[in-house]
């Protein structure tokens, strides 16, 4: 008998027969009164900033400030008047390490944790690129901003793409002496940008 | 090993370091209880938490069989282990078919759990553990002192000695900022050259056959992203139903751990990537034998927090290394006598039964009762002769009043005029830090008589 076998039949004779009872519906009905306002306040705890735009006008002169003379992906095809790293020609995904800066646009974010979903539709299957870059520039509308977790697995639904994430905002460690150190591995710094 | 007790000892020896450790935790605490604050609904979380692991532990040959049938429909290779030594062997059969000689680790006790890492190098593999804590530990060649936090027992001076003796950097006079700059430099290049990363599973999902990892340095996604194949390590009470559980667990988790709202990343794996492999251990190693057993199995509802380690009186006061044990604290004292009894049975005693890990704990574990519990089998199974003896007499004693009453008189007596380097002899375990209060003059039998009789 292999492992498989051996450890399923110890589940089957050992495992408990109680009940159980839970409603997942109870956590759906609370509501923020500015849906805005605490994804901001939860991103600024994150160590994250965040810019509120009005119009989207002024959006690509925004990011190429941001991006300056820095190498840079741009998932979002915003800017149009610079050349965006060609991500598309490499063989393997460490040929990015020298890419600065990510733009790209989140499918939603939670407004309790300011986390954003990305997923291997939206990387263009790039997976490495949030986390390899020093930078991420995240535009996201504003209309696709929901209260919690809980909201936020109720709109994605079944999972679509073969990789998924929440980021919240830049990496971070305390590891040493419980003291906070924005950059740890990954990021060094998040922007947000509601449009 | 050291006994609990022996090794708190030692860690007692330096009473600034036990007050700094302490603190360091229970500022962690405060910052979890602030944000647990913050939202409403939370003991419904906890309950709901708690309700769906007993859900999944009911059920958990299906869902182990959903499980393994979804992944492998996504194209992951999906393995199952008895226990430790077959992990190990099953992990180095796959970096040995890849030929990979160096792996990056984001944090997993269960390979902690399996003496993984020795395992690997003696088998020629170079394993770099990518956690800025467990990167620490591991240039110190000591466990981790916490599961959360593995070196949070380390001040900043020593690591920053540490980096030089191990990296050769130059002293930052031990600032945090500076030396998290030096790991992440030094790691980076490791995760560019890795030939393979392992990654912990925080989630397993049985109706899709995907995990969820959460990190908030981005090492596991640094590493999986890069690496041409990613080995996933999971204990098999990892699971649970479907995507939408993951909110109640994503909420509750990062907020008892850390006080934070959510980890900065919680990745999704799904399917390998294209060109990448991905394989998926399932781990037993003892977690069968824990599920039978009624009064225990509770604990394997666990999600690896730490809230109870950050606030339980004993741990914050003799450190994570005095347990021994791969888990420390309230959660690992439940945990490992399931492990071997015999070794760990000095761990249940560790604590004060105050309760506070099961006020803290996300999901609602009786961690305190369980360790009076296991008191009650180790007590049964390895007996303190000594103890034994003393209950007896006790239950003699106040079996018989008249007996009581002559023996009281007696002890007051001899507590007056005994010299005190023999009342506090190494016999008297409870007066080694305190000293008994001063003897009355008679016994309160004798007052009451003396008293309420002449005010009737």
């Amino acid at each position: 008998m292999d492992s498989r076998e051996k450890i399923l039949g110890r589940v089957k004779e050992n495992k408990p027969q109680v009940d159980f009872n839970f409603d997942l519906n109870q956590f759906l009905d609370i509501q923020f009164d500015n849906l805005i306002e605490s994804y901001q306040a939860s991103l600024e705890a994150n160590g994250g900033t965040s810019l509120n735009l009005p119009d989207k006008g002024k959006l690509e002169g925004i990011l190429l400030e941001e991006v300056g003379d820095k190498s840079f992906v741009d998932l979002t095809g915003l800017i149009t008047s610079k050349t965006s790293f060609n991500y598309e020609g490499i063989d393997q995904p460490k040929d990015l390490a020298d890419v600065k800066i990510l733009v790209v646009a989140g499918k939603l974010g939670v407004a309790e944790n300011a986390a954003i979903w990305l997923d291997d539709t939206i990387l263009h299957q790039v997976r490495a690129l949030p986390f390899i870059v020093e930078r991420t520039i995240f535009i996201l509308d504003k209309n696709n901003l929901v209260p919690t977790m809980h909201h936020a697995y109720q709109t994605l639904g079944e999972m679509e793409s073969g990789f998924g994430t929440f980021i919240a905002g830049p990496s971070k460690t305390a590891d040493i002496e419980q003291n906070l150190v924005i950059g740890a591995h990954g990021t060094k710094s998040h922007l947000v940008v509601l449009v | 090993m050291l006994t609990h007790p022996k090794a708190a000892a030692e860690f007692n020896k330096d009473e600034d370091r036990v007050n700094w450790h302490d603190k360091s935790l229970w500022f962690v605490r405060n910052k979890r209880d602030l944000a647990v604050n913050k939202i409403p609904q939370w003991e419904e979380l906890r309950e709901t938490a708690s309700q769906i692991k007993m859900k999944v532990l009911s059920n958990l040959d299906t869902y182990l069989e959903e499980f393994e049938k979804n992944a492998k429909a996504n194209g992951i290779h999906v393995h199952w282990a008895i226990d430790g030594d077959e992990h190990n062997e099953i992990v180095k059969g796959i970096l040995d078919k890849h030929k990979a000689k160096k792996l990056v680790k984001s944090k997993s006790m269960l390979t902690e759990e399996c003496h993984l890492n020795p395992f690997l190098e003696k088998h020629g593999v170079e394993v770099i553990d990518t956690d800025l804590g467990e990167r620490i530990v591991q240039l110190a060649k000591e466990p981790p002192s916490h599961i959360v936090m593995p070196a949070i027992h380390k001040k900043k001076e020593e690591i920053d000695t540490l980096f030089q003796e191990t990296m050769g950097t130059k002293s930052v006079n031990g600032d945090p900022k500076a030396l998290t700059n030096i790991a992440r430099e030094d790691l980076r290049q490791k995760f560019l050259n890795a030939d393979a990363a392992l990654t912990g599973v925080n989630f397993a999902i049985a109706d899709t056959g995907g995990f969820v990892v959460c990190t908030n340095e981005g090492n596991a996604d640094m590493g999986v992203h890069l690496a041409p194949v990613h080995i996933a390590c999971m204990g098999m009470e990892k699971l649970i139903p479907t995507m939408a559980h993951l909110g109640v667990f994503l909420r509750l988790l990062a907020r008892s751990a850390t006080g934070q709202s959510i980890t900065t990343y919680s990745s999704h794996f799904l399917k390998p990537r294209k060109g990448q492999e991905m394989h998926l251990v399932i781990v037993d190693n003892g977690r069968t034998e824990q599920l039978g057993r009624e009064d225990f199995r509770n604990s394997l509802k666990c999600i690896r927090c730490g809230a109870c380690m950050n606030t339980c009186p004993i741990y914050r006061r003799s450190g994570g290394h005095s347990y021994g044990s791969v888990v420390p604290g309230p959660i690992g004292s439940i945990l490992s006598p399931n492990i071997d009894l015999k070794k760990y049975s000095t761990l249940p005693f560790a604590s004060t039964l105050c309760g506070s890990c099961s006020d803290v704990c996300p999901v609602k574990i009786d961690i305190h009762s369980q360790l009076y519990k296991w008191r009650q089998v180790i007590m049964k199974e390895h007996p303190d002769k000594v103890k034994q003896v003393a209950m007896k007499v006790n239950g003699k004693v106040f079996k018989y009043p008249w007996l009581y009453d002559i023996l009281g008189g007696f002890a007051r007596t001899m507590l007056k005029i005994t010299p005190r380097g023999i009342v506090y002899s190494k016999l008297n375990a409870w007066g080694m830090q305190r000293d008994l209060p001063d003897v009355p003059k008679s016994s309160f039998k004798e007052w009451y008589k003396k008293n309420r009789k002449k005010n009737g």
